[in-house]
């Protein structure tokens, strides 16, 4: 009898080393699948980027998208990576009541010296969770880049391009996409999807880049009406932009923390990064209907496949902050508000001068805020962590967040690029504008064969 | 800029297992960071020279 339990614990236990063992390579895998789907959103924005402008500078915007994708990484491996776990209670680097921030605990395992920053065999998900995050921090990037296609300087762009990436969004993301962050456990802050910390963030930083930057040599007429600057390829926008929404898969599946490992939330059930209970199946119903109300929107008011496009993505980052907790139908909703909207906050800044080539702000900054916002009209009264007797979400919640995204956009973005103006880094010469980036400083053709690239301002 | 261990077997070995753990990290961080400042102000001077060759031409 004695042997048979003994053989039987035995068996549990091999069992449950085994499990254990799946359940540890199921869950580093998911996050590293997640890098390569979001990969996709870069492989969108390069398409995207390069098709919006014209011929003449189609490979200069492509440099620079894929430059800031590069540039990105090593910087957030020297202090982005640190600033998330530093800064989650405020700028003071104390210690949050999960236990999980503060100089000394980012010093432990985000310092670039640190045991976990590199092949550690006790260490299966900092490389992964690394990996994820960069990408999200390429994202903010390439919503910069897109802007401010056709006229700013690369090393200028590059500069840019870091701050955003590897310091400003990531402070964003330890206030409001952190358990430990002051705005979720003081304000009950709510945004699964990264709505505000990634979607706001960059678009109100490229508002405060573009007011400095200028509009392109020949957008607007001396009477103030605007120019209509076409792309010399929607079909490669359209695909780009439908590469972006391919990859957005990635990045909702990385917003989600796996169960199981001894960082889960939980030993059986999915949360979101804040520790609340969410299952994929619940966000795939709302990223779909989401998806589907901002092409709709979008095609109502405008009838143009580029804004349809936009109004997919738009319709995802509308809905972003809930994907958690909506009601499809009401995801939906949420979606196609956002996206017939849209079109006039780009119609918008472009009155009032500014020149956003891709809508950037509309799509990601404004979208953004309208998602956090709909959070705090929609869906109030969901515990904002886990654990007893947290924060609620609401609409000053949620006002007080989009506040702050706003600001801890827009003014960094202003005030850098308007050093970058002062010091003559910001901007290229009129007259290489008008010849075309690429005739000027790319050692290759976009189309050797068949096709004339214009040098005249406005076409 | 070799193991952070002595063994002749993978056995028993735990923890971080990277070149250089806990000696050489910051030659390498700062290698890294030279990398990029090379590049970027080598970058910004081909910018400088292209702009300027167009306005000669102009």
């Amino acid at each position: 009898m004695e042997t048979d339990i003994s053989t039987l614990a035995e068996a549990v236990a091999q069992l449950q080393a085994s499990a254990a063992a799946t359940n540890t390579i199921f869950a580093e895998t998911y996050y590293f699948l997640s890098i390569p789907l979001m990969v996709l959103i870069h492989a969108g924005f390069l398409a995207y980027e390069m098709g919006a402008s014209r011929s003449k500078n189609a490979l200069a915007s492509g440099i620079k998208n894929i430059l800031a994708f590069a540039m990105i990484v090593p910087f957030f491996y020297f202090i982005g990576w640190w600033v998330y776990w530093a800064f989650p209670t405020g700028l003071t680097g104390s210690e949050g009541a999960m236990g999980i921030s503060g100089f000394g605990y980012a010093t432990d395992i985000a310092a670039p010296w640190s045991a976990f920053m590199g092949p550690n065999l006790d260490d299966k998900s900092s490389g992964v969770f690394f990996g994820a995050f960069v990408l999200f921090a390429a994202t903010t990037a390439s919503i910069l880049s897109g802007a401010l296609i056709e006229r700013i300087r690369l090393t200028g762009f590059v500069v840019l391009a870091i701050v955003l990436g590897a310091f400003i969004w990531i402070l964003a993301a330890a206030w409001g996409w952190h358990a430990d962050g002051w705005l979720v456990t003081e304000w009950g802050y709510h945004d699964f999807g990264a709505a505000g910390v990634v979607h706001m963030i960059a678009g109100f930083f490229t508002l405060g880049v573009l007011l400095n930057l200028g509009p392109r040599v020949g957008k607007f007429n001396p009477d103030g009406s605007a120019n209509q600057i076409a792309g010399h390829s929607m079909p490669m926008t359209l695909i780009g932009l439908m590469l972006i929404i391919a990859g957005f898969w990635g990045f909702l599946m990385a917003c989600v923390i796996v169960p199981g490992e001894a960082w889960s939330w939980s030993t059986t059930m999915g949360a979101t990064i804040y520790g609340t209970p969410m299952t994929l199946s619940g966000m795939t119903f709302n990223t779909i209907m989401g998806f589907a109300g901002g092409i709709i929107g979008a095609w109502m008011v405008t009838r143009d496949p580029f804004w349809m496009m936009s109004g997919a993505l738009g319709g995802i980052i509308s809905c972003a902050a809930g994907l958690d907790v909506w009601y499809p139908p009401m995801a939906f909703a949420i979606g196609f508000i956002g996206a017939s909207a849209m079109p006039f906050v780009a119609s918008f800044l472009e009155r009032r001068g500014i020149d956003d080539a891709v809508g950037a702000f509309a799509v990601h900054g404004f979208l953004g805020m309208w998602g956090l916002l709909a959070v705090g009209i929609a869906a109030q009264g969901y515990p904002a962590l886990a654990g007893e007797d947290v924060a609620t979400t609401s609409f000053l919640g949620q006002l007080v967040g989009a506040v702050t995204m706003g600001l801890l956009g827009f003014v960094p973005g202003y005030v850098v690029s308007l050093i970058l103006k002062v010091t003559g880094q910001l901007r290229v010469p009129p007259e290489v504008e008008i010849l075309g980036l690429d005739a000027v400083k790319v050692p290759s053709r976009a189309y050797p064969e068949g096709i004339n690239a214009s040098v005249s301002p406005a076409e | 800029m070799e193991a952070p261990f002595e063994a002749n077997t993978w056995d028993g070995i735990t923890g971080a297992i990277f070149t250089g753990y806990g000696s050489v990290e910051g030659v390498w961080l700062g290698l890294c960071l030279a990398a990029i400042v090379a590049a970027v102000i080598l970058g910004w001077r081909h910018e400088k020279h292209a702009y300027e060759a167009v306005k000669k031409k102009v």
